[in-house]
């Protein structure tokens, strides 16, 4: 408890610290939210509390990709008309919404929760990579696109579900390393440069 | 090159500060405590990135600054290369040796370019003030791996005994210091091997304790072998060079003259020989292979030894739960007449070997960029006596000098006419 909460009431105080251990909500914030719910209608109050309830009651990892959803399996998993012959593996949900916006790929999706990073006690038994070797046993799939981040964690990730995929006879691609679009070559880090000249392309 | 201008906004102890500052000597004089030396880790941060004066990036952000909405310092320098010293002179620096990316940003060679760093801070989940650096290269906003090397500078600090006395840590960190000025690519691959070394290690803690399995090292094997191989071929072909200035610098500082020169100078140069300042990489790697070989075998080749190395020895790694071998653990040896100068040599002989590795530094960077290195000389001068001050300072071969001192007086007063002087006192300077 800082010394803000210690001379607010007890409810006020319990809150501000609830705040303050969500991410990116400091000190400050914690009791500048605080103090708004105490002056916003009970039943304003009510609905976010509700909200924050239903949110953890109500939502389920889909037993087949392990987005989150409210039924199981989830919309994505459910959808006929989606090629159920390529996966794609991501980190977290929120990457299903960033690869979903390019309407690019209509394949099913595998959620790691997570990447590979020892220092953090992470290992591979820690991600959902079991569920996917499973996904993969009844050989409908053809193709498992890697589409981890291009870090270091995300890379070792990658490259360790690749080793258990390929004995499989599973097509094992990750996303291409290049240049964003609609940048500017004198403006591109040359690590980035680098990488899009190994993975350049015929045109 | 030449430090053009140096600009400071709550930068430790300094407010809002400009400094136009011109080639050759530049003298910062002032008591103790009033901000000298922050005049040369500002340089010397633009230049490497770092410093080690500091816990955390906190520390540079001024006091004033620390219940600021968004608390930062922020600290500027331009610098003109040889060619633009100038103004009759239309040659450029020679571009450097035909070394694959070990040059500075070519598109920022042959002109004036500006650094900047601004450090960030902001209050962490505890309360306490956290910072981060962004780096920005002729206003452009680049990583710190792009931008470190368009200044390079050589800092002469009194703490540089150490490099003779102190840990190899110190002398691990002289030749990263060094070497990630002049070869990006030797930046981004400490900056990768770091990183490896400390999933690994956690890693084999994991593993010992029989959290994982020993198969998930081998991808941060094959990733420390690669980042590892570069960092061993690099510091063995860079130590030969070093090695040869370093001898050169010693003799010059201690007797005036090179080892091996002729008449007068050679009867002098017969004590030499019995106090040649011998430099040696000991690469932490296997018996097999010593520093030569290292030197003489493309980095791909280590890379391929250095994995096989970690896979036999993985077993001793796991029962330690830390990464027994790889550059992370090199060293340097030094010998003075043969024998190891950190037990043998007086505290004089030491504190001359510090400044040949130094000059040698600097020698090294002219050599492979092709421009002179700022050299900043933090009140290592006043120290000295008078015939060794003499020989440093006709030694240091560059186009500008940076030196703090606490007692101007001391230096002759032809020295003090050729030069540039501030005066500096609490957290200002002035043009004396």
């Amino acid at each position: 408890m800082n010394e803000a909460t210690t001379s607010a009431a007890a409810p006020v105080a319990r809150l501000i610290d609830e705040f303050h251990k969500l991410p990116g909500i400091g000190p400050k914030s914690a009791q500048r939210l605080t103090y708004h719910l105490l002056r916003i209608p009970p039943e304003d109050a009510l609905a976010l509390a509700q909200a924050i309830i239903e949110l953890k009651e109500r939502t389920v990892l889909c037993s087949v990709c392990q987005n989150v959803t409210e039924d199981d399996p989830c919309a994505i998993c459910r959808d006929d008309s989606r090629d159920r012959s390529m996966i794609c593996v991501i980190e977290e949900p929120l990457d299903i919404l960033a690869v979903e916006r390019t309407r690019a790929f209509h394949g099913l999706y595998h959620v790691l929760h997570g990447v590979i990073s020892p220092m953090d006690g992470i290992g591979p038994d820690d991600l959902k990579v079991n569920e996917l070797l499973a996904r993969l046993r009844g050989g409908a799939v053809h193709e498992v696109i890697m589409a981890t981040n291009p870090n270091l964690e995300g890379e070792a990730t990658s490259m360790y579900i690749s080793r258990l995929l390929t004995p499989l006879g599973v097509r094992v691609t990750r996303l291409a390393r290049g240049l964003p679009m609609g940048s500017d070559l004198e403006y591109a880090d040359d690590v980035t440069l680098s990488r899009a000249l190994e993975n350049r392309q015929d045109v | 090159m030449y430090l053009r201008r140096l600009e400071l906004a709550h930068f430790r102890n300094y407010e809002q500060q400009e400094l136009p500052l011109a080639p050759g000597r530049v003298l910062f004089l002032g008591e103790n405590a009033q901000g000298k030396t922050n005049l040369l880790e500002a340089a010397f941060l633009l230049a490497s990135g770092r410093s080690d004066r500091s816990a955390g990036d906190a520390d540079f952000i001024a006091w004033s600054q620390r219940d600021a909405a968004l608390p930062f310092a922020r600290v500027a320098g331009t610098v003109a290369s040889d060619g633009m010293a100038t103004a009759t002179s239309a040659a450029l620096p020679p571009d450097a040796s035909g070394r694959e990316d070990a040059a500075p940003p070519a598109a920022a060679r042959g002109v004036e370019r500006t650094v900047e760093l601004t450090v960030v801070g902001r209050a962490s989940a505890r309360g306490e003030l956290v910072a981060s650096k962004r780096f920005k290269l002729n206003g452009v906003a680049r990583r710190a791996s792009e931008v470190i090397g368009a200044i390079t500078a050589v800092l002469f600090t009194t703490d540089d005994m150490d490099l003779v006395k102190g840990s190899p840590a110190g002398r691990r960190r002289y030749l990263d210091v060094m070497l990630s000025q002049i070869d990006r690519a030797y930046l981004r691959a400490l900056q990768r091997y770091t990183k490896v070394i400390s999933q690994r290690n956690a890693l084999l803690r994991r593993v010992q304790e029989g959290d994982a399995r020993a198969g998930e090292l081998t991808y941060w094997d094959e990733q420390l072998a690669d980042a590892g191989a570069r960092l061993f071929s690099r510091r063995a072909e860079a130590v030969v060079q070093l090695a040869a200035a370093a001898e050169g610098a010693y003799a010059r500082l201690s007797f005036g003259v090179e080892p091996g020169a002729a008449g007068a100078a050679a009867d002098a140069a017969c004590s030499v020989r019995d106090e040649r300042f011998l430099l040696t990489y000991l690469p932490r790697f296997a018996d097999a292979w010593p520093a030569e070989r290292i030197a003489a075998t493309a980095a791909e080749a280590i890379a391929a030894a250095l994995l096989t190395r970690l896979t036999d020895t993985r077993a001793r790694d796991v029962a330690a739960g830390v990464t027994l071998v790889g550059p992370h653990r090199d060293d340097l040896a030094m010998t003075l007449g043969g024998e190891p100068a950190a037990t043998f040599a007086s505290r004089g002989q030491q504190r001359t070997a510090a400044l040949a590795l130094r000059l040698a530094e600097a020698r090294l960077i002219f050599e492979r960029s092709g421009e002179r290195p700022l050299l900043l000389l933090d009140d290592v001068l006043s120290e000295l006596d008078a015939s060794r001050r003499a020989h440093v300072l006709a030694s240091l071969d560059a186009d500008q000098v940076l030196i703090t001192s606490a007692d101007g007086d001391r230096f002759d007063a032809a020295f003090v006419a050729g030069a540039q002087v501030w005066r500096v006192a609490g957290g200002t300077a002035a043009r004396a």
